[in-house]
């Protein structure tokens, strides 16, 4: 399962997915909002190139890493404190390829997919991560 | 020729959700862009380096495909034609 929700992600049923005989070892990545002085998280995605992108990195960490299944989701919208960002699911033959896989994903996630997180409190900003712009990152 | 331009994120709040440039005939996404950039004033630098370049970190989306900033100038806009400007990405 690869996307973009609205809703709240079911990570049990993303982990029952993963189960297969060849799977040796299934790891879960959860990104959460975490409390950096804010009240919400804005999560704005340009779904028609995020979750082509999703695919592609699904399916070179699927080559790259030997995973015998890979399952991502991504929220767009608004968020509260704690609530899931990301869900990445990693099957592999053994542990070492579910762990170096799940990381490389997500790495691959923060570097291309068109998804932007933007602070709802007092006065919103943007993560803008240009390196003349550093003060605004995330 | 009509040019639309589609920006997301901090670049929509700057430069607007969708922007319609008037360039010549023969003109390139930097020609494109640069007219929208040179709507708004020193914020103009969030996508233009001085030299009048686009900035790397920009991601530019033209007929499905990605474009890198380093040749917007020599990709050929036709008559209607979109794009989308896309700031740097924050998520995971």
């Amino acid at each position: 399962m690869i996307g973009i929700t609205r809703d709240n992600i079911d990570i049990s049923a993303l982990i029952e997915n993963a189960r297969r005989p060849e799977a040796g070892g299934i790891v879960t990545f959860i990104g959460t909002v975490r409390d950096d002085g804010f009240e919400a998280l804005e999560l704005e995605v340009c779904e028609e190139v995020a979750v082509r992108d999703l695919n592609r990195i699904a399916s070179e960490a699927t080559e790259k890493f030997s995973l015998t299944s890979v399952e991502i989701i991504h929220r767009s919208g608004r968020l509260a404190l704690t609530e899931t960002i990301v869900a990445i699911v990693c099957g592999a033959a053994h542990r070492q390829e579910a762990f170096a896989g799940c990381s490389w994903i997500l790495e691959e996630i923060k570097a291309y997919v068109p998804i932007w997180k933007k602070d709802i409190g007092d006065e919103g900003a943007w993560h803008f991560q240009s390196p003349s712009d550093q003060q605004q990152g995330s | 020729m009509r040019i639309t331009i589609i920006c997301y994120a901090r670049f929509r709040d700057v430069f607007g959700e969708e922007s319609i440039v008037e360039v010549p005939d023969s003109a390139t996404i930097l020609d494109a862009v640069r007219l929208l950039a040179g709507r708004v004033g020193p914020d103009a630098d969030l996508l233009l380096t001085p030299e009048g370049l686009i900035r790397d970190y920009v991601m530019v989306v033209h007929q499905g495909s990605r474009i890198l900033p380093a040749e917007a100038g020599t990709i050929t806009l036709s008559d209607g034609d979109t794009f989308t400007l896309f700031p740097p990405v924050s998520g995971g």
